[in-house]
């Protein structure tokens, strides 16, 4: 059966090779030259033009080798994105993944091959493909057990997780799914990748399980670890002074709004946010609520220096409007 | 043309070479020059191909795509027509050019006129002169143009309403804007009352009458008249078949009415031979006619055909033919008058109290100023295309005309206007597809949504707005494909209904 | 002699090759190499930045730049082309494809063709560069009495962050990475106010106010203070009185509609009909009412609307509001501003929808409207048109935001504010070509022109402002710079422009909505046909549920495609970078997966109902 495969996979290369722009037989120096042509046009989103550089390369170096590896993923990689989506492209590059699993060994490049394989039978890639979701995940459960970068690991459970959150019509599906990711956050809390994880919960507990309370809960450790993605700070600041509002947690409502005016000047919010603390300030008078001056670009004008030098006329022209 | 070895002058063979290497020789000879000559048209056919024809190919294919370039390419087969047909604004799209269709038949004579006119000048060297302004307009570009008539059209400033206020035309469309709807609401009892039901609105009374000007010219009537009025019939009714019922809605359905349409037409087509042409034609405009009581049509086919076979049996064509048609143009012209005066200046527009009506910035006075537009209407190309027939008629022509008696002015009706009606086919083509295609005037006088109401949107215009900013390609494709389908149909008619009789 | 015209034309010909061969041999002779021997490096710009001064600030920060030693000595040299904006997008898709586009060139936000993924073909992505700090603003190159905080701020923070947006202006956020260096900025929307019409106004309304009894226009102009039913829009106060005496711009948006009436007044009291108190036209920015103000009074749906919790309301949001009743065609917010945008309306030029905005500017240029809106990018057309007028044409010009209702007038429970500026992008997005065959140089010329000293001065002279932080602008930008003061600008349902939905909703909210304005229909028509358009049943609401899941459904594929990207360049190409963007990127992939959010949306309201499939 093995031999079988690699029979099929050795004359789809030679095949590919074939139709491929240089028809001529690369030697292992030129394909190595094409090959890093070949990965810098995908760097750069040119999948087209990687395919055309790559299809003669792998079979022109030695198959298991670490260059081949690269080469038969990168080659699988351009078949599967290559816009407009061809069906024979995907069912190609799946046969490619599957080759590169059964002769690789570099567990990096075999861990991203199953997250492209786990991907393909996840979602639909082109009208007709058929899904294959327990397939998917599967690919995805090898790459949560065997870790071979933890960058990959993170991607697997958030991909595992969500193929379970997106099926909303099954309430333990969904809760499942969570479940997995706050499993993974347990057995690995110093993860870089944690605050998207912790943000991932957040989204699904408000979207999907409508619980506020624990989409709060878990917007406050994304918060603490930095937002996944840190210039869009102020958006999920805003989303929480939303959630806080939504399960009367005052305390908390205070604290993202004076965030959201102390650390966010971008924030188009600032003006709700302190209209929002001087109602919370005339309701909760005892609570002693301060409101931060809210920090912009202009305090730095005429070469002012910091924020409490800052010259007035701006912030006069503000209050007067 | 065909030569004989004895006609053909060897250039190869000796007095030593045989009958058969003659012809061989003549044969290499020829194809030889045809093969120069065919490789020498050649780089014109592959630019013609690669650069005209596989583009608008490529329209035909992606307009059965969803195509949003370039991650998104999924075929969805009639998809964009089914939403195409089901869009209100594509319609009125539609309405809008058939009015400015229309008006650009009546803005075709003064440039026939003026090219007359500039053909009978006798001084060649005024002639010329005249030429040349015709000629130097077009070294303008093209937005430089539009920005100045936009200009005209301006409220405060413009040309057009200075001129109007110092005329004292102002005062005339103001009291227009009071006596026209006054007359429209006379009207409207017997719009009400009788026009709308009898014959489905004012638009079924100028259909009655096409109906029967196509009828009137019906001369057989012979043995395949039943099977030819049944295929019509049968035609008529599809429409209301396939949009009434949920048959439109389901690729099997469309497919299956599709191939019944096709099928009758080539029923008819076989029965009539090449006068079916114009059936299809009728057919489609009474479709548009009746949208929402398609079950209008086939009635109204019936009840022309039936007068055809009423008046046609009772005396012969000579007589029936004339009564036929006149009884068809009345019933044009009563439609079109009722249109005049009973559909369009309905209600006060309020736009002249002040002298300064907003042309381009009012609803109802959008198409008014899309008709205006390029007044005189006196193109250069089509006048120079009209000097160019007019040069051809010979004078024997003029001095035997003139030895008979015909005035000056019998003339244009006479020889000029039959002699250059090959022009003037080739400017009612590019007129009509320039009319349907264009939508640079209207984007730069109205914008993207065709101004207020979207009263400006014309089909080219909301193909553009389609792909360039809704970024749905394929959707703009298939819009074009009707369009192209539309040109197509009209330039056949034109094809077979214009002809130079010499 | 007869002059023959073949020898004219012969004798032109000639001409025009020897200018060719002397351009040729100039071109030749400065390509040559410098002393050290190095081929000349030429670094070629190119913009559409036409408007009057920009081209001579920007050739002023070049040669600074051609001066410097390093420069002379590795014989680079930078040139500007100017293309016509028209031609621009043409002329770029052309050469990029060609590869013999400009080094660096303007980016265009409207560009069809070259978007998406396409942006990482063509353009180098700056993400290593910005994020350390750029040399041209060390402490020598910075003026002396900069404040030390200042100094140390400019000098030592990474370069993105030195700019006022945080360099916002070059990120594209599907790519998730900066392609592009803005390096100036004309900030938002302002009112200009003619000055002298403005006083004369104020001439008309004193004498009103004096007259017994009052005028009919101006009586129905004032309400009682707090009488919330009036139709009036301020209460006649100490405060108003004390304004008109002055020679101040309206304070708020009750004076200015009354300063407006009294426009319309002194056009009829001067048989002028070609005065209009606002320079309205076709072009958004010029008609304040309809699009600045309409949106405000439906701020408040903001939160409850927003159901993917991006903070930005789209049409499937709208309309799915709207069946879940949080707003009808009925709702007062959308009557006020209906209500409102009809006042506007009639202090604009009859037909204002068939003017463009070159025809609104002349108009105020020539003193006959009291005020237009636009932005800091026609500021400096509309003063310099004004300074050319003759002495007795000229006017004093006043630019300020556009004022908002004081606590007693009219729709001050709707509204206090207007947007905020402070998630604005500074402009001239300046890119680096791919293909440019000295990156390192192209980097090094936008330090440069983005370094505090030059970028001021640079922008002073263009007429326009500067994006480093703590740059001092030309004193006539100072009202253009963004203030953060403000509701959030796309945060509502905007029925005004159609509400953001499929071009067959919006078409019909967005046309009818014109013919209320010019009175050719009324609200309750507008409601029926924009009603009738939205419950379409094939090309309605539920045509809106299907293509907003399809767009997003259609990002699947590009988002997994970046990361894939990513996966290369971090794991195969070894790039240290990669990581950072990774993570941003599987927070996009993973959030709102194929659409799913939208079926989900769906199902809550349709229990068990299929999605619409077309």
């Amino acid at each position: 059966m093995e031999s079988l495969r690699n029979l099929i996979g050795a004359a789809l290369l030679a095949s590919l090779a074939g139709c491929g722009s240089a028809t001529m037989e690369l030697s292992e120096e030129q394909a190595k030259k094409q090959l890093d042509q070949g990965l810098e046009a995908i760097a750069i989103f040119d999948y087209g033009k990687a395919l055309t550089l790559l299809q003669p390369v792998p079979a022109a170096l030695p198959v298991g080798s670490r260059e081949w590896q690269k080469a038969t993923f990168a080659l699988a990689s351009s078949l599967r994105y290559y816009q407009p989506v061809r069906g024979e492209y995907v069912l190609q590059s799946v046969e490619l993944y599957e080759l590169l699993l059964a002769e690789g060994d570099d567990p990096v490049i075999r861990g991203m091959t199953q997250i492209e394989l786990g991907r393909i039978f996840e979602i639909s890639d082109f009208p007709g493909d058929e899904v294959d979701l327990e397939k998917g995940r599967d690919y995805y459960r090898a790459v949560i057990e065997e870790r071979p970068a933890p960058g990959l690991a993170n991607e697997a459970v958030l991909r595992l997780g969500n193929s379970l959150v997106k099926e909303f019509t099954r309430p333990e599906e969904v809760e499942a799914g969570i479940a997995l990711v706050r499993g993974y956050l347990e057995e690995y809390p110093d993860n870089a990748q944690n605050a998207v994880m912790w943000q991932f919960i957040a989204m699904a507990e408000d979207m999907v399980r409508n619980d506020p309370a624990a989409a709060l809960d878990a917007y406050d450790e994304a918060k603490a670890l930095g937002f996944a993605v840190p210039s869009k700070a102020d958006n999920y600041l805003w989303i929480m002074v939303r959630l806080a509002k939504q399960t009367g947690d005052d305390r908390r409502l205070v604290r993202y709004c004076q965030a959201t005016l102390r650390d966010t000047p971008r924030s188009a919010h600032g003006t709700l946010a302190r209209l929002e603390l001087e109602r919370l300030q005339k309701k909760h008078p005892d609570w002693d609520i301060e409101i931060p001056r809210r920090a912009t670009f202009l305090d730095f004008m005429n070469r002012g220096g910091s924020a409490d030098a800052a010259p007035t006329e701006a912030s006069g022209q503000e209050e007067g409007a | 043309m065909t030569s004989t070895p004895e006609s053909t002058p060897s250039l190869s063979g000796g007095p030593s070479s045989s009958p058969m290497s003659h012809w061989y020789d003549t044969i290499t000879r020829r194809l030889s020059l045809w093969m120069v000559l065919y490789l020498l048209v050649l780089p014109t056919i592959i630019s013609l191909g690669v650069f005209s024809y596989y583009p608008k190919f490529d329209v035909v294919r992606m307009s059965m795509f969803r195509w949003n370039p370039p991650a998104v390419q999924e075929f969805t087969f009639l998809q964009n027509f089914v939403i195409a047909f089901s869009d209100p604004l594509f319609w009125s799209s539609f309405q809008l050019v058939f009015i400015l269709f229309v008006a650009n038949l009546f803005k075709l004579w003064p440039g026939i006129f003026a090219a007359i006119a500039l053909h009978r000048l006798t001084s060649n060297r005024w002639r010329y002169f005249y030429q040349v302004m015709f000629v130097v307009p077009m070294i303008i570009p093209a937005m430089v143009w539009l920005l100045i008539w936009k200009s005209f059209y301006e409220p405060d400033t413009g040309l057009l309403n200075s001129f109007l206020n110092a005329t004292g035309l102002m005062s005339l469309l103001r009291g227009m804007d009071s006596v026209m709807p006054a007359i429209a609401q006379s009207l409207d009892p017997v719009l009400v009352y009788f026009v709308n039901p009898v014959f489905g609105g004012m638009g079924g009374l100028v259909f009655l009458g096409f109906l029967l000007v196509a009828a009137s010219f019906w001369r057989d009537h012979g043995s395949n008249r039943l099977p030819a009025f049944g295929f019509i019939t049968a035609l008529a009714t599809m429409p209301a078949i396939t949009f009434m019922t949920p048959l439109a809605g389901s690729f099997p359905g469309g497919l299956t009415a599709a191939g019944i349409v096709v099928a009758l037409a080539v029923g008819l087509a076989w029965q009539l031979g090449d006068r079916w042409i114009s059936w299809p034609f009728l057919l489609i405009a009474g479709t548009a006619v009746f949208w929402g009581e398609l079950w209008r049509l086939p009635v109204v086919v019936a009840i022309a055909l039936g007068a055809y076979w009423i008046i046609h049996g009772r005396s012969e064509w000579v007589l029936s033919s004339p009564r036929l048609r006149n009884v068809g143009l009345g019933s044009i012209v009563v439609g079109c008058l009722l249109v005049a005066f009973g559909a369009i200046w309905t209600e006060p527009t309020n736009q002249f109290n002040y002298g300064t009506p907003a042309w381009l910035g009012s609803k109802d006075l959008i198409i008014p100023a899309l008709i205006l537009w390029g007044f005189p209407w006196v193109g250069t190309v089509g006048v120079l295309i009209y000097l160019s027939g007019l040069q051809n008629i010979s004078n024997d022509v003029y001095e035997a005309a003139e030895l008979d008696g015909v005035s000056p002015l019998g003339m244009i009706w006479h020889i000029e206007l039959p002699l250059i009606l090959t022009q003037v086919r080739i400017n009612l083509i590019f007129m009509t597809i320039n009319t349907l295609t264009a939508y640079e005037i209207y984007y730069i006088l109205l914008g993207p949504s065709g101004g207020p109401g979207n009263r400006g949107m014309v089909p080219g215009l909301y193909m553009f707005s389609s792909a360039f900013s809704e970024g749905k390609f394929g959707y703009a494709c298939a819009l074009g494909m009707v369009l192209f389908v539309v040109i197509l149909t009209l330039t056949i008619v034109y094809q077979r209904y214009i002809k130079v009789d010499k | 002699m007869k002059l023959s015209t073949n020898l004219l034309a012969l004798g032109v010909l000639a001409l025009m090759y020897l200018a060719s061969i002397w351009h040729f041999g100039a071109l030749f002779v400065t390509h040559q190499p410098n002393e050290e021997g190095e081929a000349r490096k030429t670094i070629r710009i190119a913009h559409w930045q036409l408007e009057p001064g920009y081209r001579e600030g920007l050739q002023w920060a070049i040669d600074k730049y051609n001066e410097l030693p390093h420069v002379k000595k590795a014989n680079v040299f930078v040139e500007q082309q100017g293309i016509p904006q028209r031609v621009y997008l043409q002329f770029l898709n052309v050469h990029l494809i060609a590869g013999t586009a400009p080094d660096i060139a303007v980016r265009d936000n409207n560009w069809q063709l070259i978007k998406g993924s396409a942006i990482a073909r063509f353009f180098t992505p700056l993400s290593g560069e910005i994020s350390l700090p750029n040399k041209y603003n060390a402490r020598e190159f910075l003026p002396e009495d900069m404040a030390p905080e200042l100094a140390d701020f400019l000098a030592d923070s990474p370069w993105m962050e030195t700019f006022i947006d945080g360099m916002k202006g070059g990120y594209d956020g599907e790519l998730n990475d900066f392609y592009a260096v803005p390096v100036s900025t004309w900030g938002g929307q302002r009112f200009f106010f003619n000055m002298t019409l403005v006083s004369e106004a104020k001439d008309v309304l004193r004498r009103a106010f004096a007259e017994e009894p009052r005028p009919e226009w101006l009586t129905a102009m004032l309400r009682e203070p707090g009488d919330e039913d009036s139709k009036g829009f301020l209460p006649d106060t100490p405060g108003l009185r004390a304004w008109l005496e002055t020679g101040e711009v309206p304070q708020s948006l009750g004076q200015f509609l009354l300063l407006c009436e009294a426009v319309l007044e002194l056009a009829e009291e001067n048989g002028n009909d070609a005065l209009v108190p606002v320079s309205g036209s076709s072009y958004s920015a010029n008609t304040p009412g309809l699009y600045t103000y309409a949106a405000l009074f439906l701020n408040d749906w903001a939160d409850r609307v927003d159901l993917d919790r991006n903070l930005r309301v789209d049409g499937l949001e709208s309309l799915a509001a709207f069946h879940d009743g949080v707003w009808t065609m009925d709702s007062t917010e959308v009557r006020e501003a209906y209500e409102l945008m009809g006042q506007f309306t009639r202090y604009y030029p009859p037909g204002f929808l068939g003017l463009d905005r070159e025809q609104a500017q002349r108009r105020f240029v020539t003193g006959n409207a009291m005020m237009v809106s636009t932005g800091g990018w026609d500021a400096s057309s509309i003063f310099r048109s004004v300074a050319k007028r003759s002495e007795e044409g000229r006017f004093e010009i006043e630019v300020v935001r556009p004022p908002v209702p004081a606590e007693d007038e009219r729709w001050a429970n709707y509204f206090r504010f207007t947007g905020s500026e402070a998630e604005f992008n500074a402009g001239v997005p300046m890119t680096i070509n791919k293909a440019s065959p000295h990156p390192e140089w192209c980097i090094d010329f936008l330090r440069f022109v983005t370094s505090f000293t030059i970028n001021e001065e640079m922008n002073q002279r263009t007429g326009w402002a500067s994006v480093v932080v703590g740059a001092d602008p030309s004193p006539e930008m100072v009202p253009f710079l963004p203030q953060a003061e403000g509701y959030p600008p796309a945060d509502s349902v905007n029925v005004v422009r159609g509400a953001n939905t499929i071009p067959q909703i919006r078409n019909v909210i967005e046309g009818s909505t014109k013919l209320v304005l010019t009175g050719e229909i009324d609200f309750d028509t507008f409601a029926e046909r924009s009603e009738t358009a939205i419950n379409d049943p094939v090309l309605g609401t539920r045509r809106q549920w299907y293509e907003t899941w399809r767009k997003r459904a259609d990002r699947t594929l590009p988002l997994d495609q970046s990361l894939n990207v990513e996966a290369v360049r971090q794991y195969l190409l070894d790039d240290k970078t990669a990581e950072t963007r990774r993570t941003f990127r599987l927070f996009d992939v993973i959030n709102n997966d194929e659409g799913y959010y939208f079926r989900k949306f769906w199902e809550d309201r349709h229990p068990g109902e299929p999605f619409p499939d077309r």
